[in-house]
């Protein structure tokens, strides 16, 4: 029954939880036992957003640097949280719902003809999970990030 | 509630020896060849996770393998994450030898 609830439930619950228990007009919603499986349609993430903000991180760290002019170690960390941010920051139902969980993994390192090969591989639900990633490569600096997103199942 | 129970949280010793094995039994002491690094990437990751998920525990696993060439080229992998830190971890090992660095991350995500 929990998964059948339609959206009418579903926005009564999200506002509750917006404004905590300061709100005492609101109509006093049943508390639900249930699990969601899938997320709602307003709470799908878009890999095309995703892809967008990473290139745009990219462009403010990374455009027009050399390895020397950058400290790699900095830059890295920043790039990572900054895609974070930009992520958290376009989805709601990240930021305040907490219905994500994110992880991104950044790479940078000096363009000198080496090899470079990353693999990965996950254990999770591919109905609702997933990975964006991208490339930045200059002449100077390859940088490679991969965003991974995990539905929870909660709140139904 | 927290669950303070070893056998439902993300042991980071545990995790990095799992890591360092799968390396171990993977590349052990051989030296780079460009046409055996797919081959190795793949196993590592593949020996990871199966050794993780017979751990049987409620997460959800998130395992990266970067191999690179040494030849002189900086080198550096950063992490963001967005979670729960009383249950979810992360563990990252780096391993080299005279011809290659691999780093080996496992994010673990509770269910």
């Amino acid at each position: 029954m929990s998964l059948s609830q339609d959206s009418q439930t579903a926005q009564n619950t999200d506002r509750s939880m917006d404004h905590g228990d300061d709100e005492t007009e609101n109509k006093p919603s049943q508390p639900s036992t249930g699990l969601r499986l899938r997320p709602r349609l307003y709470e799908m993430i878009s890999k095309p957003l995703i892809k967008e903000i990473i290139q745009n991180v990219y462009g403010k760290h990374l455009k027009g640097k050399t390895w020397k002019d950058l400290d790699p170690k900095i830059t890295c960390t920043n790039i990572s949280r900054d895609i974070e941010y930009g992520v958290v920051e376009v989805y709601r139902c990240i930021r305040e719902d907490n219905k994500y969980k994110l992880v991104v993994q950044t790479m940078i390192c000096e363009y000198n003809s080496q090899s470079v090969n990353i693999d990965a591989l996950c254990f999770w639900d591919k109905n609702t999970d997933g990975l964006v990633y991208d490339s930045y490569i200059n002449g100077y600096v390859v940088c490679y990030s991969q965003v991974y997103f995990s539905y929870l199942m909660r709140h139904a | 509630m927290v669950d303070s129970n070893e056998e439902t949280l993300f042991v980071v010793d545990e995790v990095s020896d799992i890591i360092k094995d799968s390396i171990e039994h993977s590349i052990g002491s051989q030296l780079y060849q460009q046409n055996m690094v797919n081959k190795w990437t793949n196993s590592v990751v593949e020996n990871c996770l199966t050794r993780l998920c017979k751990l049987a525990k409620p997460f959800k696993y998130i395992v990266t393998c970067a191999i690179m060439q040494k030849n002189g080229a900086g080198f550096h992998a950063a992490s963001s994450c967005y979670w729960d830190n009383l249950t979810d971890g992360s563990c990252t090992v780096r391993w080299e030898n005279k011809t290659m660095y691999v780093i080996v991350s496992v994010f673990g995500l509770a269910i």
